[in-house]
């Protein structure tokens, strides 16, 4: 019985570790298979992802006046 | 109508309740699972909630969560496609925790709350719980004006980052909270000073109080680089951060080779030793912040043309910045949410969704809303009685006077007190209801305070909890500040002027600079909470007897709690932290017990 249970608990670990790794594999082909060249892509056409320059002039802030009251805004995740 | 907010999954996780526009119960989770800043699932914090409330999970009109999942998760999104290749290793670990649970939060949170319902999940949606969400900053914004005693104000909210938004400027007036600006990441603030708060060795989102403590040690010799080489800085407070000096979008630690080239070497190592050159660091980085944060208030008056300010997000529990903004004089009143950081999402949203999606009133009196943020469990004196009895302590059961008559000699004969009483504060600080307390004339005991009780740096300063109408005789503080959110200078009259020559840095730590030098900072700021009866009626009335006793409206306030754990919530974490330190005296209601020392 004790050997069971062992061998029980070294079968869930196994199987966690290769669990953790495909999705890593997984995730290492999604990031430079299509988040790379994406990346790459649109960069080259001239998309800015995230405006990183520091030298912007005028001011940072960006104008907001959305209508707060507006109930599906809560219901939406985004 | 019953709302509960809920703020969780990045840190400070924590849930509040309000019934028909009014907050009844607010409490963070690290309080009862004891993980300092717990960031999961604020389980039992809701159970308090409803507990407390005597309602049922299927009771509540609506659950709401402090931000929106997908608008946080476009922004990691675009921040990977920007910064690609770098980034796999921060990419692994941030799809591994959004694909596996962010993403489905309101499957998460229906699943949360149908086991607290005691429910199978698919019983539990046929309720229908009405799920929604609000924007991080406007959760923020919410927390500053909606309980705030104003009927109308500008609101500045400055954090690392929510969604997008890294800062944002709003108007609120009567029910009503509109967004005016927003300043968009990675152009940040918090993660400026956090950036800083990792390479002077403190730990990111949590060690950022010991920079604003460090920084009266040092020079700004640095104020300079970092406003000329770290951003750009707007007349209007906006500004935009040169990225390459920084490693926290994509990277594994807040700062990159530049940043350390620039500031002339590697991060310090935590608990090493603390140069002049830290110090001068922290003291720049503070410096600029002060800088910032006046002109963003400014920007915020001349958008709004209001009186009053309130401020909200983790960069407003920086109570010098906010002390700056009120000597400015800008605005006549400054109002700044207790628990201005993550966990105060909770409050916000609830608010949010009170005013904005059901339509819900808001009356103003001349308090706040937040009943001196005392809105967490307490315990009744037959309780602790009991769990004395059951476990052989010694204690002695007073009448309030005679209890507050012995605490108050003692304090005065210089012992260290915990006090555990009432409601447990929400929010970072305690405010008396769960706090150290010492006598703040004695030269000694900021020393003995951080070594012997709370184990911590010695540099790191004590506040001063001060009777409300006694506080302009101390402090030049031209409003109340209840939640100890507003560093005041100590008045010149109280300053003692003869300083040994020659010392700098930590050197200074040991100077006498006021009559009350166990709360003056090196700088003479104190960091000061007003105490109204109102508000907290027995701490109130403890101050009272201590002036009788010692002359001095005035104690040293600390939480109760030793270094690297959250404050104690309950009187069993009391007792044992009580016993743990070298405090001479614990009040746990209206029960005293004494610490037997053997005779020496």
């Amino acid at each position: 019985m004790k050997r069971l249970r062992a061998f029980l608990v070294l079968w869930k670990k196994m199987g966690q570790k290769a669990g953790e790794a495909f999705s890593a594999a997984v995730l290492f082909l999604a990031y430079f298979l299509c988040v790379c060249p994406w990346a790459f892509v649109t960069r080259l056409a001239g998309k800015k992802w995230i405006d990183f320059s520091p030298l912007h002039p005028g001011s940072g802030w960006l104008e907001k006046g959305d209508d707060m009251r507006e109930k599906t805004r809560y219901e939406r995740l985004f | 109508m019953n709302i509960l907010g809920i703020s969780a999954f990045y840190h400070d996780s924590a849930a509040a309740l309000i019934r028909n526009g009014r907050l009844v119960a607010a409490v963070q989770e690290e309080r009862f699972t004891r993980r300092k800043h717990d960031e999961r699932f604020p389980e039992r914090s809701i159970r308090f909630c409803l507990q407390k409330t005597g309602l049922q999970p299927g009771d509540l009109d609506a659950i709401v969560f402090y931000e929106k999942p997908l608008l946080k998760f476009e922004r990691l999104l675009h921040t990977y496609l920007a910064c690609a290749p770098r980034g796999f290793s921060s990419f692994r670990k941030a799809m591994q925790a959004w694909l596996g649970k962010k993403l489905f939060l309101k499957d998460d949170i229906t699943r949360e709350m149908a086991r607290i319902a005691g429910m199978k999940v698919r019983r539990y949606r046929k309720t229908n719980p009405r799920i929604l969400f609000t924007e991080h900053h406007e959760s923020h914004a919410a927390s500053a004006f909606f309980p705030s005693p104003f009927e109308s104000a500008a609101v500045l909210t400055m954090d690392g980052v929510g969604e997008w938004a890294t800062a944002s400027i709003a108007h609120g007036s009567g029910n009503r909270l509109k967004i005016l600006r927003e300043l968009p990441f990675p152009h940040s603030l918090g993660l400026l000073y956090t950036a800083f708060t990792y390479y002077l060795g403190f730990r990111v989102n949590s060690g950022e109080y010991k920079v604003m403590g460090l920084a009266p040690y040092g020079e700004p010799r640095y104020a300079d680089t970092i406003l000329d080489r770290l951003m750009t800085l707007h007349e209007d407070g906006s500004f935009r951060l040169n990225i390459e000096y920084f490693d926290y979008l994509v990277g594994s630690t807040m700062t990159s080779r530049k940043f350390h080239d620039l500031f002339g070497g590697p991060p310090r190592m935590p608990e090493s030793e603390l140069t002049q050159r830290h110090m001068d660091i922290a003291r720049s980085i503070q410096l600029v912040t002060e800088e910032i944060m006046l002109k963003m208030a400014r920007e915020a008056h001349r958008l709004t043309g209001e009186k009053s300010l309130c401020l909200a997000g983790g960069v407003a529990l920086n109570c010098v910045g906010n002390g700056r903004i009120l000597k400015e004089g800008l605005f006549q009143n400054l109002w700044v949410q207790p628990a201005a950081g993550d966990a105060g999402g909770a409050v916000g949203a609830a608010y949010a969704a009170w005013h904005h999606y059901f339509d819900g009133e808001r009356t103003v009196s001349g308090d706040d809303h937040m009943q001196g943020s005392l809105l967490g469990p307490s315990y009744g004196d037959d309780e602790i009685e009991s769990f004395l009895k059951q476990n052989g302590i010694p204690y002695q059961k007073l009448a309030e006077e005679e209890l507050l008559t012995a605490v108050s000699q003692a304090l005065f004969g210089g012992s260290v007190v915990g006090w555990f009483q009432g409601a447990m504060e929400f929010g970072p600080r305690a405010l008396g209801n769960r706090s150290i307390l010492a006598n703040p004339c004695l030269a000694e005991t900021q020393s003995v305070l951080n070594l012997k009780i709370k184990f911590r740096e010695s540099f790191r300063p004590f506040a001063p909890a001060v009777l409300e109408e006694k506080a302009p005789e101390f402090f030049d503080l031209p409003v109340a500040s209840p939640y100890m959110l507003l560093a005041a200078p100590v008045l010149e009259k109280r300053r003692n002027g003869s300083h040994p020559h020659g010392l700098s840095g930590l050197e200074r730590l040991h100077e006498k600079r006021s009559d009350i030098p166990a709360v003056t900072h090196l700088d003479y700021s104190a960091r000061v909470q007003t105490v109204n009866p109102r508000q907290n009626r027995r701490f109130y009335d403890l101050l009272e007897n201590f002036r009788d006793v010692s002359g001095y409206p005035v104690l040293v306030n600390t939480s109760f709690n030793v270094r690297g754990e959250p404050i104690v919530r309950s009187y069993e974490e009391a007792y044992q932290c009580f016993c743990k330190t070298e405090m001479d005296l614990l009040v746990l209601g209206n029960l005293l017990l004494r610490k037997e020392r053997p005779e020496a």
